[in-house]
């Protein structure tokens, strides 16, 4: 039952032959209404994102080090620098494969849990606070933790199961570190976005399944053709947040390998703040940077904007 | 009624929010007869008649407490509050705080910060009265002006325990004895014989692994000029590491200490603190690491087992043979740029109470645990590593350290050197990776 | 058929539940680990990592480390006012804006808006963060105020939470009894604070919980805007224990243990609201 749109426009403007003084009220009016309930989030988006923003694309323009005063404009050279910077490309790469099993993974079983959780099996207050818990280790800790599990009580699994793949740290070779870091991400992430899967099916009006029960239908068409459609915007939601989490992290990838072994799990975050501050090439970073930022962005807003392609309103 | 509610708390969180935080100024006037007019004439200062505050960023996380409680003991004295605070990463940090306008007044850092900074930021501290006893020599020395004042000699060596040693020998463990590889490689066949399988014990870590390039540089002739001198030679075409007998000689040992390597089976799965608790205990003999390395490895020293460091083995290399290498690691700035005459005033002050004051040494020697830069300090060092650091120093057997690698040394060339630990690299590969990182890039001087 | 059906689910649950605990224990285990090595010091911690008690019985004096050297009451005080006031501005504020956004979204001002805040999101905070203090720093002197941290997080936070907001209005919240508010006579202003934002509350909860966890946890923002040490949150505070070439592992275990506390407090908390502002909304 849905609406033909979900705008107030058509009531609040008024008819197309009473122009003049009315028009103009409610233009008034609507800047006023606009103001007050957007502008303050746009006052200081504008303040805190924006103009920093502008001026961080002004510092790619220049051969600023990070700490002189002088910020010669040397043009595009920053990017040209980029364009040969190997390892930069290298740890995009490898950014781009972390970010994409990532937001698979999490995804899957975020969605599954959330279904689980609110399906009414017994416990479940207490099962979402579990899976909810790994959020609240961040930072360098969780690095440390889990390079500790993978390092240390790893090996010492081999003595109950005897694969090769518990002989040695996982840390110490490059397949099974990039694993290590997608399997710290699943496990930090889904029960972030488990919740807000759960909003989702929560907020499913329970009177279309009510009468789609009544009507007959089985669970899992009322899944199929129910649930889903109107999950859509969550799971874009979610996709977006676990691209753009995953793609940025920087703080998981230093305590976790450090990059390693031998540079194989340095991705872009880690290679641009190195570039940055222990390189003094601070233009150079900046600019790899926001290379960073717009094939992230290309990425993410294609995948949002198909997503609310197919979104309905109710 | 809720709505009420909600705005009464939302006031209570409020109020304590628009407190900005100020460093409490106790302004209290002091009177001067606390401190000796001897004291003052060392100094170069007396007491502030208005509390000066001062910040004070510390790299060297480890002796924060030793230096809290120095800070704190100074500012009594003379009227000056230092708020310290640390980072561990000073590089950053130092571009952050200046972009913000925050530069700390005093602050520990290396010397490629002060070779960023001195510039434009930091206070010439050439007329100082320490410099002339060992501040030139060994501070950070920028267009023939010195900016840092050198606040710890470290050195690069083996680390070993005595006692482990002995035990097995069954002699006194002379470490020069065995400052040849084959020497060394004889001595470790006897550890290997009485129990010790694996005596030696290397990092994983990028910052270690990166330490062993500098044995190639150190080691060229023991000094910073023969150094840079072969570095240049290299970015001219004229010499490659390959042609280089000092680089074969670190690389023969760094295999045979790869080969005795308690980490072995994982070289890359090292755990520094585990590496540390190896040796301390004895199940190893030596470390290749450094003696700024004491804060991690103290709380596995053993009672009454004896430690200390020595040279890297090397063959064919008779000038250098016997000897670490060492030089002041980290220096003390003053910043010029966010602070006020009288902050600046204050820092000096502090840095004059550090080196000539009873209580100034005291702070520096037994409760940092530092060797000091300057030739009037005449305290002893008191933990093992600094014993045995100074015992080199005074034999003449400490070589000048690296203090001319470009910034970019480590995220370039750090991992290579960890590949061939762990076997992916041959010493072919590294010396052209040598080669070809050296005739982009010349030596900072 | 009935007993069938009983049958069938029994199985299904019984497997889920199964399923669940090895969930859980898998989610569970870096926790357990935290806390049992709150419990141990260093030495004990790097060389027998399995071992469940130490050899020298539980070191409470990590915990008392933790409190003194961390100044814990001050950073805790100062996470909480920065926490709380952060969410609750984020939480009006950028919930008006989305549902005006959703509202209007034919009228280009907001597509423009909407678009710029979404690409926000996608910006790695290194590209902003120098240019950040460096103006306000730098040039402005803002910094080292708590003020002005909430209304940083505000500015960085809104996209994202308008971005939720956006697609949980546009798909549950029904515009049929706007209308009939709206004919009644309510103002625009009422008819969101005594009608949406009620129906908001799965959604509103959940962002709650997010950024309250985000901006505990934060530190990146908090080091560069934070340099006095009295105005310390709880994650630089624990940085205290790190050193420069190995850290101080039980004292940061029990620093974590500490710091983690209000905020599961809090999510269990929540948890309950959430399904009561659900059971109410469905009664409408």
């Amino acid at each position: 039952m849905s609406r033909p749109s979900g705008r107030l426009d058509e009531t609040s403007l008024p008819a197309r032959g009473e122009k003049g003084m009315h028009s103009q009220k409610s233009h008034h009016r609507d800047i006023v209404l606009f103001l007050s309930f957007v502008g303050p989030s746009i006052l200081f988006f504008v303040l805190v994102f924006i103009v920093p923003m502008m001026f961080g694309v002004y510092l790619t323009l220049t051969d600023w080090n990070g700490y002189a005063s002088s910020k010669a404009l040397v043009g595009l050279r920053n990017y040209i620098d980029v364009l040969s910077d190997g390892s930069f490309w290298k740890s995009m790469g490898n950014t781009v494969q972390y970010s994409f099993v990532s937001v698979v993974m999490v995804n899957c079983l975020a969605f599954g849990l959330a279904y689980m959780l609110t399906s009414g099996i017994r416990g479940e207050h207490w099962l979402r606070a579990v899976f909810f818990i790994p959020n609240l280790i961040g930072g360098l800790i969780l690095g440390y933790i889990w390079r500790f599990v993978f390092s240390r009580v790893v090996v010492n699994l081999y003595a109950f199961i005897p694969l090769e793949l518990f002989k040695q740290s996982w840390l110490s070779f490059p397949g099974t570190a990039m694993a290590a870091m997608i399997i710290v991400a699943t496990w930090q992430y889904s029960g972030y976005i488990m919740l807000v899967y759960i909003a989702g099916f929560i907020g499913i009006p329970q009177d279309m399944i009510e009468a789609a029960r009544i009507d007959g239908a089985k669970e899992s068409c009322i899944t199929r053709k129910i649930r889903i459609p109107l999950m859509v915007p969550s799971i874009v939601v979610s996709l977006f947040l676990t691209l753009t989490r995953t793609f940025k992290v920087y703080d998981l990838n230093v305590s976790l390998t450090a990059g390693g072994p031998y540079d194989s799990t340095k991705l872009a975050a880690m290679h641009i703040y190195a570039k940055a501050f222990e390189e003094q090439r601070y233009g150079v970073g900046q600019a790899e940077a926001l290379i960073m930022f717009v094939v992230m962005a290309v990425i993410a807003l294609t995948q949002t904007y198909i997503g609310k392609k197919r979104e309905q309103e109710v | 009624m809720k709505k009420a509610l909600l705005v009464c708390l939302c006031i209570a969180f409020v109020f304590p929010a628009f407190a900005n935080g100020t460093i409490e100024q106790s302004t209290t006037v002091k009177s001067e007869s606390s401190v000796s007019s001897e004291e003052i004439a060392q100094v170069g200062g007396s007491p502030f008649s208005k509390t000066v505050a001062i910040t004070f960023m510390n790299s060297k996380p480890e002796i924060t407490e030793a230096l809290q409680a120095g800070c704190k003991a100074f500012g009594e004295k003379y009227n000056v509050e230092i708020e310290l605070y640390e980072s561990s990463s000073p590089g950053d940090a130092l571009a952050k705080k200046y972009a913000s306008g925050e530069a700390p007044t005093l602050a520990i850092v290396d010397l490629a910060n002060i070779r960023d900074l001195y510039a434009e930021k930091l206070v010439d501290l050439s007329n100082e009265p320490w410099v002339s006893l060992g501040g030139r020599e060994l501070g950070a020395l920028m267009n023939g002006k010195v900016y840092g004042m050198p606040f710890t000699i470290e050195a690069t060596g083996l680390l070993y325990n005595k006692t482990a040693i002995e035990k097995i020998i069954g002699k006194t463990f002379v470490p020069t004895d065995y400052a040849t590889l084959d020497a060394f490689k004889a001595l470790c066949t006897e550890l290997q014989k009485g129990g010790m399988k694996y005596p030696v014990v290397l990092n994983s870590e990028d910052w270690s692994v990166n330490k062993t390039y500098q044995w190639i540089y150190a080691y060229q002739d023991g000094t910073i000029k023969g150094a840079i001198q072969f570095l240049k030679a290299v970015h001219d075409g004229k010499t490659t590491y390959e042609d280089n007998a000092v680089f074969q000689g670190v690389m023969d040992t760094y295999d045979y200490l790869a080969s005795t390597n308690i980490n072995h089976a994982d070289p890359l799965a090292a755990d520094y603190d585990l590496n540390a608790s190896y040796v301390a205990e004895g199940k190893a003999a030596f470390w290749l690491n450094g003696t700024w390395a004491w804060p991690d490895f103290a709380p596995f020293a053993v009672e009454g087992m004896e430690y200390g460091i020595c040279a890297y083995p090397i063959n064919g290399a008779p000038a250098v043979q016997g000897k670490a290498f060492g030089a002041a690691t980290k220096f003390i700035m003053i910043d010029t740029v966010n602070s006020s005459e009288e902050q600046k005033k204050a820092a000096k002050i502090f840095l004059n109470w550090l080196v000539f004051t009873k209580e100034g040494q005291d702070c520096l020697v037994n409760q940092c645990e530092i060797v000091p830069a300057f030739s009037n300090v005449a305290l002893e060092p008191t933990n093992p590593f600094n014993v045995s650091l100074k015992k080199l120093i005074n034999d003449g057997l400490l070589a000048e350290g690296v203090t001319y690698s470009p910034s970019d040394h480590r995220s370039v060339l750090a991992a290579p050197l960890q590949a061939y630990l762990a076997g992916k690299n041959s010493r072919m590969d590294i010396a052209k990776l040598l080669d070809e990182y050296w005739t982009k890039r010349l030596p900072k001087e | 058929m009935a007993s069938e059906k009983r049958n069938s689910t029994k199985h299904g649950i019984g497997v889920k539940t199964v399923f669940g605990c090895v969930l859980c224990f898998l989610y569970l285990l870096p926790f357990v680990l935290v806390l049992v090595n709150s419990f141990k010091r260093k030495v004990s911690i790097v060389k027998f990592p399995l071992q469940l008690i130490d050899d020298n019985g539980l070191q409470v004096i990590n915990y008392a480390n933790a409190i003194v050297k961390m100044d814990f009451f001050r950073a805790f005080v100062n996470s909480i006012v920065i926490t709380v006031l952060s969410v609750m501005v984020l939480v009006v504020f950028s919930s008006m804006a989305a549902y005006f956004l959703v509202r209007h979204s034919t009228w280009k001002v907001c597509k423009l808006t909407f678009s710029l805040m979404l690409a926000s999101m996608a910006v790695p905070f290194q590209v902003v963060m120098i240019p950040l203090i460096t103006i306000y720093g730098g040039s402005l002197h803002v910094l080292n105020s708590r003020t002005t941290l909430i209304l940083m997080n505000f500015g960085f936070g809104v996209a994202m939470c308008i971005f939720m907001c956006h697609g949980f209005i546009k798909s549950s919240v029904p515009i049929a009894v706007e209308e009939a508010a709206k004919i009644d006579g309510c103002s625009a202003h009422g008819i969101f604070f005594r009608i949406v934002f009620p129906l908001l509350k799965p959604i509103l909860s959940t962002i709650v919980i997010l950024e309250s966890m985000g901006f505990w946890n934060d530190f990146l923002l908090p080091s560069l805007v934070l340099g006095q040490r009295s105005l310390y949150t709880l994650p630089l505070a624990i940085r205290t224990f790190y050193g420069t070439f190995s850290n101080d592992y039980g004292n940061i275990m029990a620093g974590l243990v500490l710091s983690m506390l209000p905020i599961l407090m809090l999510y269990i908390l929540l948890q309950r609201n959430i399904i009561s502002g659900v059971v109410a909304g469905a009664v409408k």
